[in-house]
């Protein structure tokens, strides 16, 4: 069993603080996703917008009880989402910042390339987005149809949080046939043939998930990223480092969701039944495994940024706990619990939505498949 | 089944499912709005607008009697429906009124669960995923939890209040693994997500959770 040290007590026990204040706006940015701008000055929304940089871009560490942290391991990242999210998971990806595109332009950015994107960040509130799916192909790289020839960029995006509010983004499009033919290029949101729409969703609507157009975006070389690497490199090898780092925090927001959802019983609901208390606390052991899951996934790839089938794992089981949570817990309100209980009915809505953010369950379930397969393939 | 089930499926199926609600209020009779045990109403707006009396497990009352809120929402209102929410009237409901209205709710559910699986297949036809052995597993649970909910409401016996759970938590388990099929298309408000969504809601004011 995982069991933090003071350091991760300390980020916890902030973060949990942090919380009130996303959970305080969370029914409003629901309604009305720009009002994110009005909050621009918590705290909380300026020091998420921090937690993806790189230590030399990072002005001012966060410091709890003498403790540092500049948000680079994978575990300080889930021990304070689950709180954030617990808070309201809608607010904290409303917030500027680069936790997607920061770590890709990280790895892949040239020291130009992260002075631009980064420096531009530390300047202003930026938000930011990486747009990888496709309106006809899903996530699958192999159809990616968005194009790079003579360095223009063509095609379109589909389901791109933040894009409408963002300056910069990355695009995933084609240069070349075969997985070596992916590039990831940078794109502005105030580039002549960039456009993008929002979408109407069921859930997590301050997230602004959008459609994206990109109809002949000029770039020239300084937008390419990975340019200094080999073709290798700047491909498939790259990405799946930096999906596997993010996806534990995408488990331990779908966490915080089931956690919210649980808190929320014990604090509305009084004089439990045998009963309804035995089905409140079979829940509350589920989200304690869950967590575990989610930290080990975390220490993995800390361990080895190559290593994410325990991430696919957390992942997957974590967003099938965030759904079943918020139904159980609208089970112990009674009829019409959906419309008396708005924040319960957000964290149902919100729960659908964490199964499609960085690969489906099935996506997962194949990832976890794979490793057994390789395993199997090298020891057995 | 009898034939105005029938029709409420038909109608949820083919036009949405507001059309099939719309029908099972017209079983009620002209200008009655039936509210859930909580107190809720989740109907068509030319039934909130049009009603006189009160419904409450089969027992009327007249309709300007107590205040009633509407409850706002805008996937609510994109799709013409209407949320209410009034003070529940002393004294017992006819418990079998209300399971007669709860199994109507299940086959518009139901209904609306059929069109929600064409879209799935549709969408996954164009995605060339339907040979996928996990996608091919995951149709067949739905396909199954589909014809269970249809095994049960027409199983012969009485409907009880542990019968429609089971029917009620089969339809929204077998929705929600079928707009997760059907990607995050199935999340938008505009499309089948909101379908799934109301679907949900109605489970919600006329049944509840888990007792
Ligand atoms: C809240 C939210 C935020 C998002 N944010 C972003 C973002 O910032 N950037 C971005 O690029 N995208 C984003 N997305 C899009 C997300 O990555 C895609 O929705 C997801 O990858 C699935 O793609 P799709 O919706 O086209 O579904 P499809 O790919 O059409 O999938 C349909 C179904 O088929 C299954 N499936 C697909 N391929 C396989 C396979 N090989 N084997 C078995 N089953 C398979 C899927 O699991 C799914 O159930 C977001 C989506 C949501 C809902």
């Amino acid at each position: 069993m995982i069991v933090l040290d003071d350091r991760l007590c300390a980020l916890r026990a902030r973060s949990a603080e942090w919380a009130a204040d996303l959970r305080a706006i969370a029914l409003d940015l629901d309604r009305d996703p720009d009002l994110i701008r009005r909050h621009l000055n918590l705290p909380v929304i300026e020091h998420i917008g921090l937690f993806q940089y790189p230590r030399r871009f990072h002005p001012r560490p966060l410091v709890v009880d003498g403790h540092r942290f500049h948000g680079d391991s994978a575990l300080e990242h889930v021990v304070c989402f689950e709180e954030l999210a617990a808070g309201d998971i809608g607010a904290l990806i409303a917030a500027p910042g680069a936790p997607m595109a920061g770590p890709l332009v990280a790895l892949l950015g040239d020291d130009d390339q992260q002075e631009a994107f980064f420096g531009r960040l530390l300047a202003e509130h930026t938000w930011t987005f990486l747009a990888l799916t496709e309106p006809g192909g899903g996530s699958a790289t192999d159809r990616l149809a968005t194009t790079i020839e003579d360095l223009t960029l063509s095609g379109a995006k589909r389901y791109i949080g933040n894009a409408t509010r963002s300056g910069i983004g990355v695009v995933f499009a084609r240069s070349g046939p075969g997985p070596l033919g992916i590039r990831a290029v940078l794109v502005h949101g105030d580039d002549p043939g960039f456009s993008a729409t929002a979408l109407p969703t069921v859930g997590l609507r301050a997230a602004l998930l959008s459609q994206v157009d990109l109809r002949g975006v000029p770039l020239d070389r300084s937008r390419l990223l990975g340019e200094h690497m080999s073709a290798a490199r700047r491909g498939t090898w790259s990405w799946v480092r930096v999906f596997n780092r993010i996806r534990p925090a995408v488990a331990a927001m779908a966490l915080g969701i089931a956690r919210a959802a649980y808190d929320y019983v014990r604090t509305n609901r009084h004089a439990l039944s045998p009963a309804e208390r035995d089905r409140l606390a079979a829940l509350g052991v589920r989200i304690d495994g869950v967590r575990q899951l989610v930290w080990r996934s975390a220490v993995a790839v800390d361990a080895d940024p190559a290593d994410g089938h325990l991430a696919s794992a957390a992942k997957a089981c974590a967003t099938s706990l965030a759904e079943d949570a918020a139904a159980a817990a609208l089970g112990f309100f009674g009829a019409g619990a959906r419309l008396d209980h708005p924040l319960l009915d957000k964290l149902a809505r919100d729960a659908r939505g964490t199964e499609f953010m960085e690969g489906t369950g099935n996506v997962q379930k194949l990832a976890v498949y794979h490793h057994l397969a390789r395993r199997r393939r090298d020891h057995g | 089944m009898t034939e105005p089930w029938a029709d409420c499926r038909r109608l949820s199926h083919v036009d949405g499912l507001v059309a099939g609600l719309s029908a099972l209020c017209g079983m009620l009779g002209p200008k009655v709005l039936p509210f859930g045990p909580g107190g809720h109403a989740l109907v068509p707006r030319s039934v909130a607008e049009t009603a006189t009396s009160a419904w409450f497990g089969g027992v009327l009352s007249e309709r300007s009697a107590e205040p009633e809120q509407p409850l706002t929402d805008e996937l609510l209102s994109a799709a013409g429906l209407v949320a209410l929410r009034r003070p529940v009237p002393p004294g017992p409901r006819v418990v079998e009124t209300d399971l007669w209205w709860a199994t109507g709710i299940a086959w518009v559910r139901l209904g609306a669960s059929a069109a929600l699986a064409e879209d799935c297949l549709a969408h996954l036809e164009t995605r060339s995923l339907l040979g996928n052995l996990l996608v091919a597993g995951q149709l067949a649970d739905a396909l199954t939890g589909q014809l269970t909910v249809d095994a049960l409401l027409l199983g012969g016996s009485r409907p009880t209040p542990a019968l429609l759970h089971e029917a009620h938590r089969q339809i929204t388990e077998t929705d929600r693994a079928l707009s997760r099929l059907r990607g995050a298309g199935g999340f938008l408000a505009d499309g089948p997500g909101a379908a799934v969504h109301l679907s949900e809601l109605l489970a919600d004011v006329y049944l509840g959770g888990t007792p």
